[in-house]
């Protein structure tokens, strides 16, 4: 195909994409889409920005509902700032929280925690994502371990606002009118052995460095833990936060 | 006498309990490669599971054979093993592009058709077929909106790369009703322009009416959202007269909820296939004196 297609589909893409065009502004059509009725190129970028949106909001259902009547604006700002590069859900969900991360820099506009519940909800699709089939060994003697390492379907997330009661069973459950304080919450996302949706744990600064620490096997003997310690990791064995070799 | 097409449904994880459980109302499934691709593990676990139990076919959409770059022959490759895996005995991707370089729009959007862009996409069709090991099926797409500088009507686009590639037809009986629909072309003289044995499968849905301040008219919108119309089921019956397809595929990827419209679809399609000449007469002048 010669190279005027490309650009025509290049200068389609582009203008499906704008703001202007998915919500029905004047604007004019470039020069490689004369010919082509605007209002069915309305609609076209109105359905693909549908799409686009519905695919956040299966992964983002609280952080849409949490930016309540200034919705549609940042979703305008959102096509505006950033055009469409994956075709998958959770791309598109990590795309809009960066974004709603950034915006709040820039603005100090909206719950300053809507960030923090963004970014859990993408942990929660990612662990459930990856938790099926997986099936950890789980061993309390400690002294028959060769390695161990945090659960590869575990998410650490380190977080400014305390935003675990929105949260329950991976679902929506809190209250919406009343903000979530402020304090830096370290949390693991995970999908403990008996419970079907993802958790969301609160874990102290120690707890929290040692399960960073075990991105991947390691000698539980390298890491000289004293016998409280021995019994913490085997508490996160059982809890599914972290895998043992024997 | 020829054998009746197997019929089915699209998976749709989010109903994997429910179509597990319901095994026997399908004939077949059609897996979308792209959910296995970059699905979760849940989700593929299933359907190789689900392989062992019934027969699958395999449908792509994230191909973008239309896009004027090179074809992506690691997505083919990926391709490939999914097939292998559920051993499909066919993979059939969309006539139209979704993406350019830095940009995915997710969206399928038709090319110029042209003989030039024809060319073009016959080229890559080879690739496909030498990539993939089983049958490559080219599907229809519905379009709001027609390229300026396209020369050929949907048939012979479709027919010209077809022939030229010896790749098959799936034959979207939806997308042909939306297209005659929205751009004013009698879908009954496209199905008499196919050669007969061209296409392979089909697709059938439910859509819906879209309204919208910028437009003179009601547009009909591919939703997978409601019971097939009529009408396409008109069109399906007066099809399966001149084309034998291995399978029809109900697609459905909203209300999914509504899982007894499902089973009644599946009904309704394997009516129209126990008795494809039943009406056809009526159907043709009923239909054509609607449009």
């Amino acid at each position: 195909m010669s190279k005027r297609l490309l650009d025509q589909q290049i200068s389609l893409i582009d203008h499906l994409a704008t703001g202007a065009v998915i919500f029905g502004d004047k604007v004019d059509t470039p020069e490689a889409l004369v010919g082509i009725d605007a209002g069915l190129l309305h609609l076209e970028a109105r359905f693909c920005h549908d799409k686009r949106v519905g695919k956040i909001a299966e992964i983002l259902p609280i952080s849409l509902e949490l930016l309540g009547g200034h919705r549609s604006v940042i979703l305008r700002e959102f096509v505006e700032m950033c055009p469409p590069v994956h075709i998958g859900r959770l791309e598109n969900a990590r795309q809009f929280r960066d974004f709603l991360r950034d915006r709040r820099r820039r603005t100090r506009r909206e719950q300053p925690y809507v960030g923090d519940v963004a970014a859990c909800e993408i942990a929660c699709a990612e662990v459930r994502n990856g938790a099926e089939g997986h099936s950890p060994e789980v061993a309390d003697d400690i002294q028959t371990w060769t390695a161990i390492r945090r659960s590869p379907v575990t998410v650490l997330l380190r977080c400014a606002y305390d935003v675990r009661r929105f949260f329950e069973d991976g679902r929506f459950e809190g209250d919406l009118t009343t903000a979530a304080p402020r304090r830096e919450t370290l949390l693991i996302v995970a999908r403990s052995p008996n419970k079907g949706q993802p958790q969301i744990f609160e874990l102290t600064a120690p707890v929290f460095d040692l399960a960073a620490a075990l991105d991947d096997w390691i000698d539980p003997a390298a890491l000289c833990l004293t016998a409280e310690a021995q019994a913490l990791v085997a508490h996160l064995s059982r809890c599914g936060l972290i895998e043992v070799r024997r | 006498m020829r054998a009746r097409p197997a019929v089915g449904v699209g998976y749709r994880h989010a109903i994997a309990g429910w179509m597990c459980e319901h095994l026997d109302s399908f004939d077949v499934l059609e897996v979308t490669i792209d959910h296995c691709i970059h699905g979760s593990h849940a989700l593929r676990s299933t359907v190789f599971d689900l392989a062992e139990r019934i027969p699958m076919t395999a449908h792509g959409i994230g191909l973008s054979i239309g896009t004027d770059v090179p074809i992506d022959l690691r997505y083919l490759d990926e391709v490939a093993a999914v097939v292998d895996r559920i051993k499909a005995p066919a993979y059939s991707e969309h006539l139209a592009f979704t993406r350019v370089p830095g940009r995915d729009l997710a969206n399928l959007l038709p090319v110029p058709k042209t003989e030039e862009v024809a060319e073009a996409i016959i080229a890559k069709v080879r690739t496909v077929r030498s990539h993939v090991a089983v049958p490559f099926l080219l599907e229809n797409i519905t379009y709001l909106f027609e390229w300026p500088d396209s020369t050929l009507s949907d048939a012979d686009f479709l027919k010209l790369i077809c022939h030229e590639t010896g790749a098959g037809l799936l034959l979207d009986i939806e997308n042909l009703h939306l297209n005659a629909s929205n751009h004013g072309f009698d879908p009954y003289i496209f199905l008499d322009e196919l050669p007969p044995g061209i296409v392979q499968e089909m697709h059938v849905a439910g859509g819906i009416a879209v309204r919208d301040d910028l437009l003179a008219k009601a547009y009909l919108a591919d939703s997978h959202s409601q019971p097939i119309s009529d009408q396409t089921l008109d069109l399906l019956a007066y099809a399966l007269n001149r084309q034998a397809p291995s399978a029809i595929i109900l697609e459905r990827d909203d209300r999914l909820d509504a899982v007894e419209e499902i089973l009644e679809d599946i009904a309704r399609i394997r009516a129209r296939v126990a008795n494809p000449r039943f009406g056809q007469a009526h159907v043709k002048a009923a239909a054509r004196s609607a449009n």
